[in-house]
């Protein structure tokens, strides 16, 4: 399947798949304020692609009470288009809440005819403020143009994030390390850092951010830049 | 007051261990593009090496990782041993790098590997991670020179063969040597029987065997996999996991090599023979 192909075709698999659950969703949680779709701008540069930019979605929301879907899909002029999905059944705990994460990610590095899937899962726990999870993935990394194919069993899978304010505060910032993004999942030894937060413009409507910073060789222990990305947009959530 | 003097001792006290933890966050060494810079400017002046073998057939020792240090010396030597008693190799070896284990011993390691420039045989080392702990990168560069460059090996009837060295310490090439890297192999496009590209970091990882080694990040990873794709490379020389490993991509053979370094599960040295296919052999130091 050509890259333009596959392209085309994950956007509609997302749209069919993921979007039609906020309409549907039968969100029977007293505050379905959680159901939430963005649009970002996104802009970064790295060691390898110098400057790019590019557009993203993401859907998160409440499908059942203890069943949350978060998604996100992201097109960068350096020729990548990747699709992530997070499937969280969570249950409240005496102090926070458990989760558990079966993820889902599909990236088309097209520029270099490379396509890669990921199934992981993990279980974390959450309170207002820190949300932790740590589980395994396995990769399969495909080549367009042959049969050759690269997999890569059992790496660790792992995000550590502290939340400032507790939820529902008019804005909010959280930041912390993981080996992954809304939009991409790297090895447990090239760790992301991530700062992102909202602000809440009105009732439904919030402006949000985000920042990746990426090193590289911390696990050589000659830790290096290597780039960062940075997204801005806008947030809508939806009452059912 | 008390906590930062403590966090602070503690620091220094970690600092004056043999594994160099403020790396995790801040190497002391020069940048990747820096350290390219330097090899480069060693480059312009000493040029490029070209070798002449005898046969068209002709066998080079690879060794990755010995992580030498005053007491751990002994795989090196074998090693040493072993190339000089071998009358029909190429008058040339290939190191990937880790050299040493801890601060202060490149010294040591040049002094073990001496009688094979004494016999001769010339040596062609990149640096790995642990050569440029501790701000060692200069201390490096000042007894071997460079750790990007490319040799090339001219046989009498197969054509020749190139060998393209690069240094990825930090899990990067960075910006300058991967533009470089571009142009040597976009020039030598149909020029060479063979084309060898020899790295320090392994690209894949199909298993966990060193469990905390790193790999390039993806994008790099699949930048580099389809430029040696486009460009004809034949096999990807790596080290840094410790643990052999063979994998085909876009056509092009990826070889992560066994560590010399003692004490490991499996040491040993490889020896590659260059003919008509590239053959990899793996001798096993007991």
């Amino acid at each position: 399947m050509s890259g333009k192909k596959q392209w085309l075709t994950l956007v509609l698999a997302w749209l069919l798949g993921v979007l039609p659950m906020v309409a549907k969703a039968p969100c029977k949680t007293a505050d379905c304020d959680s159901c939430e779709v963005a649009v970002l701008g996104i802009g970064g540069q790295n060691r390898t692609w110098a400057g790019y930019g590019g557009g993203a979605l993401q859907v998160s929301l409440p499908v059942w009470e203890h069943l949350h879907i978060q998604s996100g899909l992201q097109g960068l002029s350096s020729g990548v288009m990747t699709g992530l999905i997070h499937v969280q059944p969570v249950f409240p705990v005496k102090k926070g809440e458990v989760f558990a994460d079966v993820t889902g990610y599909y990236g088309g590095f097209y520029k270099y005819g490379v396509s890669e899937w990921l199934a992981g899962g993990s279980v974390g726990w959450r309170n207002e403020h820190i949300s932790a999870q740590i589980g395994l993935s396995v990769r399969w990394i495909l080549d367009r143009d042959s049969s050759d194919k690269v997999v890569e069993p059992v790496d660790p899978f792992y995000r550590i994030a502290y939340r400032l304010k507790a939820g529902g505060a008019p804005w909010n910032l959280t930041g912390g390390v993981a080996n992954y993004s809304r939009y991409q999942v790297e090895r447990a030894m090239e760790p992301v850092f991530f700062l992102e937060g909202y602000y809440r413009l009105g009732e439904r409507l919030s402006l949000i951010g985000e920042l990746n910073i990426k090193p590289t060789g911390m696990f050589h222990l000659v830790a290096s830049w290597y780039g960062f990305s940075a997204g801005i947009g806008l947030s809508y959530r939806f009452a059912l | 007051m008390k906590k930062p003097c403590l966090l602070l001792m503690m620091a220094l006290c970690l600092s004056a261990c043999n594994v160099d933890w403020l790396g995790f966050v801040y190497t002391r060494s020069a940048d990747a593009d820096a350290r390219f810079a330097q090899s480069l400017e060693y480059n312009a002046q000493a040029g490029y090496a070209s070798i002449t073998v005898p046969d068209d057939s002709y066998r080079v020792y690879v060794l990755t990782d010995a992580h030498v240090t005053e007491k751990e010396t002994r795989n090196i030597d074998r090693f040493v041993t072993d190339f000089l008693a071998d009358g029909t190799a190429a008058p040339f070896w290939i190191n990937l790098g880790d050299s040493v284990n801890d601060k202060g011993q490149e010294g040591i390691f040049e002094s073990h590997i001496s009688p094979l420039g004494a016999a001769g045989l010339r040596h062609f080392p990149t640096a790995g991670n642990h050569d440029v702990y501790f701000g060692e990168w200069n201390e490096w560069a000042s007894r071997f020179h460079t750790a990007t460059y490319w040799f090339e090996v001219i046989t009498p009837g197969r054509g020749k063969d190139l060998f393209i060295a690069l240094e990825s310490a930090s899990g990067t090439l960075g910006h300058s040597q991967r533009a470089w890297a571009e142009e040597i192999l976009t020039e030598s496009q149909g020029k060479y029987a063979h084309i060898t590209v020899y790295t320090h970091t392994h690209f894949w990882k199909r298993d966990n065997s060193q469990t905390t080694t790193g790999n390039f990040a993806l994008e790099e990873t699949y930048d580099l996999a389809d430029l040696f794709a486009r460009t004809g490379v034949d096999i990807v020389l790596s080290g840094h996991d410790h643990a052999a490993e063979t994998t085909v991509f876009k056509g092009v053979r990826y070889e992560t090599l066994e560590s010399l370094k003692m004490n490991d599960i499996s040491p040993g040295y490889n020896i590659l023979t260059y003919g008509k296919a590239i053959e990899r052999n793996f001798v096993p130091i007991e």
